[in-house]
């Protein structure tokens, strides 16, 4: 068997199967060559594509990067919150409604305060998407060192913002739900990522 | 590190290999002589390659312009691993077994 639907299995599994076992694809296809039935070639053909899958989702390095994707994802979705925002801040200063201020109007104090401290938060928004941005483009493609200074960055400006926000209200009830979002990503990331490269050292070290 | 026991498949392929160790073995061969599919035949053969316990080497083929085929014989080490292994399997009653 030298043509047809068997030979185009073999030859996705070749490009399924990790790198370091390409010579695993030469020995699948060759054996295409000594079947003359058309069904065993199949079967035969559709098992590789099996082993080759298998092959792919046991890949350390694949499943870093799946998961390193994941965090990755996560971390985008965070910025594009964070833009959206930024975009509801810069709206309202050019005169959108603000339900916030509305209900704000009763106290003429945190109102001041709260006007005053508007540009600030909106800038705050904008350079944490920004920020969270970079982290999930340099995550995905797997550059640490780049990673950690822009999640330091994106860090600071939370923390930052947070401080911003309690000067405006001195109550943790009164922070946004965005910012306990925050936190919990603050946390999670880097446990993730810790988790994540343990067990990548743990299998190379078990892999002869 | 604790070792994993080797599953039915594994037992099955090492079986067969220790019944005539000297000899080189192909893929497809394999597949037809324990009954074990493709999908689960390659997966093992590089885990026993990658253990150290298989070697493997590229034989030319009989029939005129195939590509060369990848033969497959367990190492001195793979031997005495398959001895162990099946013994073990029938002292705890599971040597029959199929490629299921």
């Amino acid at each position: 068997m030298t043509s047809g639907f068997p030979q185009l299995l073999c030859r996705l599994a070749r490009r399924l199967l990790p790198t370091a076992r390409q010579p695993w694809a030469d020995a699948m296809a060759a054996e295409l060559y000594q079947i003359d039935d058309d069904r065993d070639a199949l079967a035969f053909a559709g098992g590789c594509l099996l082993a080759a899958l298998r092959e792919r989702i046991a890949d350390v390095d694949t499943r870093f990067g799946a998961g390193l994707w994941s965090i990755a994802i996560v971390a985008a979705l965070c910025a594009v919150i964070q833009l959206v925002c930024a975009a509801r801040g810069v709206a309202v200063l050019f005169g959108a409604r603000d339900g916030m201020r509305a209900s704000l109007v009763a106290a003429p104090d945190l109102l001041a305060r709260y006007d005053a401290a508007r540009p600030l938060v909106v800038a705050c928004f904008l350079a944490l998407g920004l920020a969270q941005l970079a982290t999930a483009w340099f995550l995905s493609r797997d550059e640490m060192r780049r990673f950690v200074i822009a999640w330091a960055l994106a860090m600071t400006i939370a923390g930052f913002a947070v401080l911003v926000q309690l000067s405006i209200i001195w109550q943790l009830d009164g922070v946004p739900s965005e910012f306990h979002a925050l936190l919990i990503e603050a946390a999670a990331v880097p446990l993730l990522l810790g988790w994540y490269k343990r067990q990548q050292a743990l299998n190379r070290k078990a892999k002869p | 590190m604790r070792q994993r026991r080797p599953s039915p498949q594994t037992l099955l392929l090492l079986g067969a290999l220790l019944e005539r160790p000297n000899e080189w073995r192909h893929g497809y061969d394999l597949t037809q002589e324990t009954g074990i599919k493709t999908g689960t035949l390659y997966p093992v053969l590089m885990r026993l390659a990658d253990q150290g316990l298989l070697e493997s080497a590229w034989h030319e083929p009989a029939r005129p312009g195939a590509p060369a085929r990848h033969a497959y014989r367990l190492t001195s080490d793979g031997m005495a691993f398959a001895r162990d292994q099946i013994a073990a399997a029938i002292e705890r009653g599971t040597a029959g077994l199929s490629p299921a």
